[in-house]
């Protein structure tokens, strides 16, 4: 047993010594923390991505109501592209001569950086060019078409409509996709108002129609010019109470978006890479022959079964302590990142059995393309692509594929447990499982043909 | 010039006459292409129904009415259990009840895309204009995004929409005739009467959608299925073209210190040529077969049906400069490498890292500003920048040229240290 462990440790000792190796080390670390910086500005309550460059084209003709014009399309524009006080004093909703609080949003300049143009054309031929990133195009009715439509019987009359365009380019659809939000959620609230004033008046004049007395008072009223309705908190959105709750469903939604995608990145970019290890330490073997070290240890006095067994289980420790490294690497750049110490893989005894599970099933991917391979070049080519297939299925690069596919790599099985045991979820029976036997077939069967390819 | 060429096609003979390398220059890039961009939008079937668990705890139509505006806003959303039928299958056993418990473990196991919970007393905290919460369970992460969301937000804004109107109402006849001690309301009865009536005018109004978004994203013509392939192969073949680029090219290092240790390097000095001529050969055959990986991920972007743009010839000076930037980085960095373990690593570390740093995996636009800011370190993000801009923003030879300009710069600093530090054995 002694010859064994020493013919492993040795495996270990020249994998470790070689200063190369630490690059294979480094690499997920990077790409891992590259990903979770790139999507971890993408959720949450704030946006953290460059302000995008927005056309805003008004073209909104306004209309007149009760001798007063207005156009809802410079009301708009001045949201985008705030020119006084005035415009945000306009949203703010008093009730009794208090304020009313209203959500706490991120500035929208944090978000959008806006010009106003003239052309509707000429914006869009700015998108176009890319010298914006998103247009917003608004039409000449759109005043005339929003105002609220008020009068006696008219609720079965079809609302007249409008349509704001928002032009984005197929080069920056997600710039496209934060625009269209904004002003959805802004228009809207135009919307809101102006339906308010629709309903509450034409309830009115409904009540009025329906009880005399009721209309009296209206009339009286309207007529005395005391009835000064003030709509201004039907457009602000102080009075909205229905919010939505987004209440996590893991621990690790609790976490901050980077460490959730060091999770789930992290720990398919760890296997990956492990996948390296193992293949090229089986291919070592090719080597030691030429530099006769192989030779060497078949004349010693041992049976030739222990210098097979020392090797596969060298390549098995290998993997193992660098899948357990990597880990350790990835917690600690979580810690930095959030600035305190944060353990992120979940229950320390499923990690570890996940660990030991998931090295063999690792280390046997490498022994079945080594055995299978007829030569160390043909391997060196075919190993790759396989261990990137892998990757890529499993979901290693930053998209996941439909389980369906992802299911055939052990990458899938692996990252999937990980993830699951971060999330306080210890139902990893059917990972475990198929990780065992997806690995202990190809890690047997590997280990017989490598026998015979290595002519141990 | 005759003895370049010589070393060059010597080198891509054996090169090719391995099949496992034409294999790597074939098959993984194109896959990865291929899959990116059917990802990204470049194909794959619109039409899958989402399956979304509803949990309706107040059963009053106000709580329905959050339900008619989901269906309104996204139609390939189906809610369970009230949509449980043939083509919409809720996964749920006959005598199966949906609890909170359940539907959230159904989240978790993946059944369910989300869980939307209506609380109890919904309706009645809406008549009273008290906060009220909709609870939303999903494991949606940043990266894949959260269509259900989306449409919550939206149905939420309606809601919210008509009970604003309920409450903007109520204030204007309470304060209806100020000069009159008579309330217009003769009781709290009279009073939620009112509010009921405004607030179901308003839902009336609403539903009518007076106002819409038209979404118009540049080359997307809906008819035109090839728009879609522009969005999802625009990003991938540029990105992943260049990407196995530097794998391919920086592969190079592998072989010039494998050439170097076999002393096949050290032959080629022996020989009457000029040292100037073998790195050139060398770094010809390196340019050839980045040139010949960027052509082969590109054909996939022509089958795709990609459209790229009015420029070709601006495309081509930004592969070449591209290719000829990581040429040089190659010979930089063979002044620096002395096995081929470290060959191997370091290629892989840096082609693993600059691509996606440089946006070849994603669009750059998406990352935080200080990630665009140190992206620019990468070549790729000079590579992608001249791709983008003759593929998404009509842009010509002039529109490439600082791109360009910045990778051929690159190329002469790195070249110069490349040359200069050069080991023959």
């Amino acid at each position: 047993m002694n010859r064994i462990w020493t013919i492993a440790w040795k495996e270990i000792f020249l994998t470790y010594s070689d200063r190369s190796f630490l690059l294979i080390l480094v690499t997920p670390l990077v790409l891992s923390t590259i990903i979770g910086f790139a999507f971890g500005g993408l959720s949450g309550n704030t946006l953290n991505i460059g302000a995008i460059d927005v056309a805003i084209v008004n073209l909104d003709e306004g209309t007149t109501a009760n001798n007063q014009t207005f156009n809802y399309g410079t009301i708009f524009t001045d949201i985008f592209i705030p020119t006084d006080s005035a415009v945000t004093d306009a949203n703010q909703c008093v009730i009794d001569g208090v304020v009313q609080p209203t959500e706490e949003q991120q500035p929208l300049s944090e978000i959008i950086q806006a010009v106003a143009l003239i052309s509707a054309d000429a914006a869009r031929a700015g998108v176009d060019d890319g010298t914006y990133q998103v247009a917003i195009i608004i039409p000449p009715d759109f005043s005339q078409n929003l105002a609220p439509v008020v009068g006696a019987n008219i609720d079965d009359t079809p609302l007249p409509k409008t349509t704001l365009e928002v032009y984005a380019s197929s080069g920056d659809a997600l710039s496209g996709d934060i625009v269209r939000g904004i002003v959805a959620g802004i228009s809207q609230q135009f919307v809101t108002g102006n339906v308010a004033v629709a309903a509450t008046l034409n309830t009115f004049i409904a009540e009025s129609q329906a009880r005399p007395g009721f209309a009296v008072r209206f009339l009286a009223a309207q007529a005395a010019g005391t009835f000064q309705p003030d709509f201004s908190c039907a457009f602000s959105d102080a009075l909205n109470t229905v919010t939505i709750q987004n209440e996590p469903l893991t621990a690790i939604q609790k976490q901050s978006n980077f460490v959730q995608i060091l999770v789930q990145i992290g720990s398919a970019q760890a296997l990956f890479f492990a996948l390296f290890t193992s293949l090229f330490g089986l291919l070592s073997v090719y080597d030691e022959r030429k530099n006769g070290t192989l030779q060497r240890m078949m004349v010693a006095p041992m049976p030739p079964s222990y210098i097979l067994v020392g090797k596969i289980l060298g390549n098995y420790l290998n993997v193992l302590l660098q899948v357990v490294l990597l880990m350790l690497g990835l917690t600690l750049i979580a810690s930095l990142v959030e600035g305190r110490l944060l353990f992120i893989w979940g229950d320390l005894a499923w990690v570890s059995l996940l660990v030991v599970v998931i090295s063999l099933s690792v280390s046997g991917v490498g022994s079945l393309i080594v055995g299978f391979a007829r030569t160390q070049q043909q391997a060196q080519v075919v190993g790759p692509l396989i261990n990137s297939g892998f990757a890529i299925l499993g979901g290693a690069f930053g998209f996941t594929l439909p389980a369906i596919v992802g299911q055939f790599s052990p990458i899938y099985w692996g990252s999937q447990a990980f993830l699951s045991l971060a999330n306080g979820n210890t139902d990893i029976g059917l990972n475990l499982l198929v990780l065992l036997v997806q690995g202990g077939v190809m890690f047997i069967v590997g280990s017989w043909l490598f026998n015979k390819r290595s002519g141990i | 010039m005759r003895n370049i060429l010589t070393i060059t096609l010597n080198d891509l003979r054996v090169f090719f006459a391995d099949m496992g390398n034409v294999a790597g220059l074939v098959v993984l890039p194109v896959v990865l292409t291929l899959i990116l961009g059917i990802a990204t939008g470049g194909g794959g079937d619109n039409t899958v129904r989402l399956r979304v668990d509803f949990l309706d705890l107040d059963n009053t139509p106000e709580s329905a009415q959050v339900l008619e505006s989901l269906r309104n806003t996204n139609a390939s959303l189906y809610f369970c259990p009230v949509d449980d039928g043939e083509e919409t299958n809720c996964r749920l056993e006959d005598d199966e009840t949906l609890t909170l418990e359940l539907a959230q473990q159904r989240v978790r196991d993946g059944i369910s895309e989300a869980l939307i919970v209506i609380p109890a007393g919904y309706a009645e905290k809406l008549q009273t204009f008290e906060p009220v919460a909709i609870d939303y369970y999903s494991l949606a992460d940043a990266v894949s995004g959260d269509i259900v969301l989306t449409a919550l937000d939206a149905a939420v804004l309606e809601v919210n929409g008509a009970i604003v109107a309920a409450q903007v109402g109520v204030q204007i006849g309470d304060n209806f005739d100020p000069e009159s001690d008579t309330p217009i309301f003769e009781d709290d009865a009279t009073r939620a009467e009112f509010s009921q009536k405004v607030y179901d005018r308003a839902t009336t109004y609403l539903a009518q959608q007076p106002l819409t978004i038209q979404y118009v994203v540049n080359q997307e013509v809906v008819e035109n299925e090839i728009s879609a392939a522009t969005a999802g192969f625009g990003q991938s073949v540029p990105g992943q073209g260049s990407t196995f680029v530097m794998f391919t090219v920086m592969g190079g290092l592998f072989i010039l210190i494998r050439e170097r240790k076999q002393a096949t390097l050290q032959r080629l000095v022996i020989m009457p040529i000029t040292r100037a001529e073998i790195l050139a050969g060398k770094a010809l055959t390196y340019f050839t077969l980045g040139m010949i990986q960027y052509m082969i991920v590109f054909i996939v972007g022509v089958f795709s049906g990609m459209d790229f743009g009015d420029a070709p010839f601006a495309i081509f000076l930004t592969m070449v400069a591209f290719v000829v930037c990581i040429a040089a980085l190659t010979f930089a960095l063979a002044t620096r490498i002395s096995t081929e373990g470290q060959a191997n690593g370091v290629s892989l570390l840096l082609s693993m890292t600059l691509a996606p740093l440089g946006g070849a995996w994603w669009p750059i636009e998406i990352t935080p500003p200080i990630m665009q800011t140190i992206a620019q370190i990468s070549p790729v993000y000079w590579a992608m920048s001249g791709f983008k801009e003759v593929i998404f923003y009509q842009g010509t030879l002039t529109d490439v040229l600082v791109p360009v300009g910045v990778l051929l710069a690159a190329a002469v600093v790195l070249f110069w240290i490349g040359v200069r530090g050069f080991k023959y054995g």
